[in-house]
């Protein structure tokens, strides 16, 4: 998913440079052309990262902690060879080595992905197109938001559950999650803004949005854009009920998922009557079952959770990644209080 | 799930080492996950391997469980019945405690707990952090931070100071926290327990004085200055044989303070007979006999026997001095039926007449003697270098007193404010909500600087700069209500406006600020 940023990335970089958009010229013998050529540096690309890959496996991971930041300069190929996706899943090993005991299996997960990735993009032809889209989405082909729009899209009364804002590079991008009432499914929503650029979606936490939702094509999409909406966003009734009741069935939705985008790395979730617990400075939520979620490590609003809390079960949204959660809005005292630097 | 995680746990061993020294076995088939794995093709080594671990991988992240656990859950907090304040108050909070306007924060903190209001929960963790790195702001924070805030403070070590007030209630529990506490805390609780039971915070104190170090000895001594009463004499007494002679410096000042106290009494005698009245038909004077020695009990009682070498008077002088430090001006003009400017008047006339002043001056602040005070004002005001006894007196008197007096100095000047201004080093110091006429005056009097088209790079730049400094102090003390007033009618037109500007502006913001911030408190 995350592949996406880094295309929105360079366009919206190219978009800030150049005074004046570029002129989209319809002529589909050139535009093949150019996929055509896209297309073979991307399959160079990765075939010298499998090779690569191979030479790293053959030798031993333990040579990384030695060599520093390997990653870089294969990242850097990648860009070249118009794969952003790859390159950014490559820059995010960087560290892994120094993350303390067990960090050779966490870079064997990753790699095993990546590789994965790889394998998928050189036998396309013999997978669903819905596969496909998520391995292309995967690598960083960009499909254009007109595109995406002229889809049929989901009408539903979605629920802004909240996101975050990340900052690379100059380029910041947020991502919101809404929930869908009726369909009971999560859709995310990207925007970007290149250096000063104000950065809004118009989504804001706790709202109601009437609308049409349109989602990019892939087997378990998540990602999605909203078509304009004659409705205006309106609150939510404080009775609604929305996510899950429990963590068991948060996490088979998460599951469900997977099962059809191994290279999805976050999933929303949004939990009823979840319980903050807290064990030597390892925060979490638990269920009625006991089932409990931990927070990632060193995420710095566990103690206004405390505080919305008082000590009684509330209702969170947050984005699970296979291990932890980030929790990105709360609602108790009958609000929602965004968390973090999302408004 | 023992089978795959002993073979993802060899999986991890042989891409650590690298499949050109350690081959990789691949698993029998068993499981969904063995059987897939199975079948890869072990001739390419690393292929298999790399995807392997992709299926292993995604097999566990998809089969997870999430686990159970017992980690603990926190205990409700008891409900808040204050009402939250209003949202605008509440965004005004946050903006503050962001930095913006920061210096404003007590105000909203005071002006919260007056309307009985509470913040909300989700700005908590900020005033606390705020808390934590200001202990100034710490009492004002008390009534508003409501059940959940102490509540909460109490999770966090870092926040103790917040909850401690809690823990208070109960007195084991606050024998408890006094032994086994670090200093701030402990400091918090006596300051506590001093307001609510001051009888069990003596005894607090007393049970561990001993074994206490001077410099927590000295701190906690301090907090008596709140609530001082009779009932603390016996301790106080106690304090004079003190091994620290600061500790025991604060005693005698504390005992002296107490017209009943055993000090006072052993004062009075010892200067009874060294300044007599004598009232001749038109001629009023005052006789003044200096004491003979300085014995120990003067000494205990807190006569210091040597001259600083920084103190141009005689010994017998010094002593003088000190004793008469120690007895409230009212002693003296009640016994001899004067008014305070009366006896000024007749002091000022005699041979030690700087003596007397000074310890009068000294002696009447800790008695909080404003009719006294009152009187000192014009007395200083008409000497020169005398900033340091006036800057006190305009802290000690109340308002109707101190700001006439500021107003005077800024009509006597002809020079409008400027950095090195007779009423500035006042103007600054004066911490209270100015009223009306000052107000006006010192907004007259920048309006004046403004115009007075004095060139800002010329020598007297540090004075126009420590004034237009000043500006944003101003702001905090100005009344609200001058909101409108203040926004407009500036001289735009005058030479060096550009310089003033951004000054002058600041100060409209910041009162804009507090006025819009007060607005949510007035229903």
């Amino acid at each position: 998913m995350s592949d996406w940023l880094e295309r929105r990335r360079q366009s919206a970089r190219k978009r800030a440079e150049q005074t004046q958009g570029s002129p989209a010229v319809a002529d589909p013998e050139a535009q093949a052309k150019r996929a055509g050529v896209r297309d073979a540096r991307i399959a160079a690309g990765l075939e010298e990262l499998e090779r690569w890959l191979y030479d790293l496996v053959r030798q031993g991971l333990a040579q990384v902690q030695s060599r520093g930041n390997i990653w870089q300069q294969q990242a850097a190929r990648l860009v070249d060879a118009q794969a952003p996706g790859v390159a950014r899943l490559l820059r995010n090993l960087n560290g892994i080595e120094g993350s303390g005991e067990g960090w050779q299996g966490r870079l064997l997960e990753q790699l095993g992905k990546i590789h994965l990735l790889i394998e998928g993009y050189q036998r396309l032809d013999r997978l669903p197109p819905e596969t496909q889209a998520d391995i292309r989405a995967a690598i960083g082909i960009a499909l254009k938001e007109e595109e995406v729009l002229a889809q049929p899209g989901m009408h539903d009364r979605w629920l802004v559950l909240g996101g975050s804002v990340e900052e690379e590079d100059n380029l910041k991008t947020r991502r919101t999650w809404l929930w869908g009432q009726e369909h009971r499914r999560p859709a995310l929503v990207l925007s970007f803004a290149y250096g000063r650029q104000p950065l809004s979606s118009g989504l804001i936490a706790g709202t109601l949005l009437d609308a049409e939702v349109v989602f990019y094509p892939g087997a378990a999409s998540l990602r999605a854009l909203v078509k304009l909406s004659d409705t205006p966003p309106g609150p939510m009734e404080p009775t609604a009920v929305f996510g899950y009741p429990d963590i068991a069935a948060a996490t088979a939705a998460y599951a469900a998922v997977l099962a059809n985008n191994p290279w999805m790395e976050r999933f929303p979730m949004a939990l009823q009557e979840m319980t903050l617990v807290c064990y030597n400075e390892t925060w979490g939520v638990r269920d009625r079952e006991h089932r409990t979620l931990t927070f990632v490590p060193g995420f710095a609003h566990s103690w206004p959770i405390l505080a919305l809390s008082g000590g009684y079960p509330l209702a969170l949204a947050g984005e699970w990644n296979g291990q932890y959660l980030t929790p990105m809005s709360v609602w108790a005292e009958g609000r929602v209080t965004p968390l973090g630097g999302y408004q | 799930m023992s089978e795959p995680s002993t073979f993802w746990h060899e999986l991890t061993v042989t891409a650590l080492v690298g499949t050109g020294r350690q081959p990789l076995r691949l698993p029998l088939p068993g499981d969904p996950l063995t059987t897939l794995l199975a079948g890869l093709d072990p001739s390419n080594q690393e292929h298999a391997l790399l995807s392997a671990a992709a299926a292993a991988v995604l097999y566990r992240q998809a089969g997870q469980r999430p686990l159970t656990s017992d980690f603990p859950s926190f205990a409700p907090c008891p409900p808040d019945h204050a009402p939250r304040c209003t949202p605008r108050a509440a965004q005004h909070l946050a903006l503050m405690l962001r930095g913006t306007y920061q210096e404003v924060l007590s105000e909203w903190l005071a002006a919260a707990a007056a309307a009985g209001q509470r913040v909300p929960e989700e700005h908590l963790v900020s005033l606390l952090e705020a808390g934590q790195k200001k202990p100034a702001l710490r009492d004002a924070m008390v009534s508003v931070l409501g059940e959940r805030g102490r509540w909460l403070a109490a999770h966090n070590p870092d926040w103790e100071y917040a909850a401690v007030q809690q823990e208070v209630q109960g007195d084991t529990t606050s024998e408890e926290v006094w032994e086994t506490s670090n200093a701030a805390t402990r400091l918090a609780l006596l300051q506590r327990l001093r307001r609510v039971n001051p009888a069990r915070s003596r005894e607090l104190l007393s049970a561990t004085w001993k074994t206490e170090k001077a410099d927590d000895r000295k701190r906690f001594l301090e907090e008596l200055a709140a609530g001082l009463s009779m009932d603390d004499e016996p301790f106080l007494e106690g304090v004079l044989d003190d091994r620290s002679k600061e500790v025991r410096a604060m005693a005698v000042n504390f005992l002296a303070g107490l017209p009943d106290s055993r000090l006072s009494q052993r004062m009075r005698e010892r200067v009874a007979l060294l300044l007599q009245f004598r009232r001749k038909i038109v001629k009023k004077s005052l006789e003044v006999t200096l004491p003979d020695a300085c014995d120990p009990e003067m000494v205990r009682d807190g006569i210091i026997p040597d001259v600083p070498r920084h103190i141009k008077v005689g010994q017998k002088t010094w002593w003088l001095g000190q004793m008469l430090g120690l007895v409230p001006p009212a002693h003296w003009y009640q016994q001899w039926n004067l008014a305070p400017a009366e006896l000024l008047k007749v002091a000022l006339k005699s041979e030690e007449a700087e003596t007397l002043l000074d310890a009068w001056f000294r002696a009447a602040k800790r008695a909080e003697d404003t009719a006294f005070l009152e009187a000192l004002l014009p007395v200083f005001l008409k000497r020169k270098d005398s900033y340091g006894h006036i800057k006190v007196l305009i802290d000690c008197l109340p308002q109707e007193q101190a700001e006439p007096a500021m107003i005077r100095l800024l009509e006597e000047e002809a020079q409008p404010l400027h950095g090195k201004h007779p009423a500035m080093p006042l103007l600054t110091r004066y911490e209270k909500p100015w009223g009306h006429t000052l107000a006006q005056k010192v907004l007259e009097s920048l309006y004046q600087r403004i115009t007075a088209d004095e060139n800002p790079s010329s020598s007297t730049r540090l004075a126009l700069w420590t004034f237009r400094e000043s500006l944003k102090e101003f702001a905090l003390r100005l009344p609200p209500e001058f909101v409108s007033e203040v926004g407009r009618g500036w001289p735009a037109h005058a030479k060096y406006w550009d310089y003033w500007e951004d000054g002058v502006k600041q100060m409209v913001d910041i009162l804009n600020f507090r006025s819009e911030m007060l607005k949510e408190f007035a229903q």
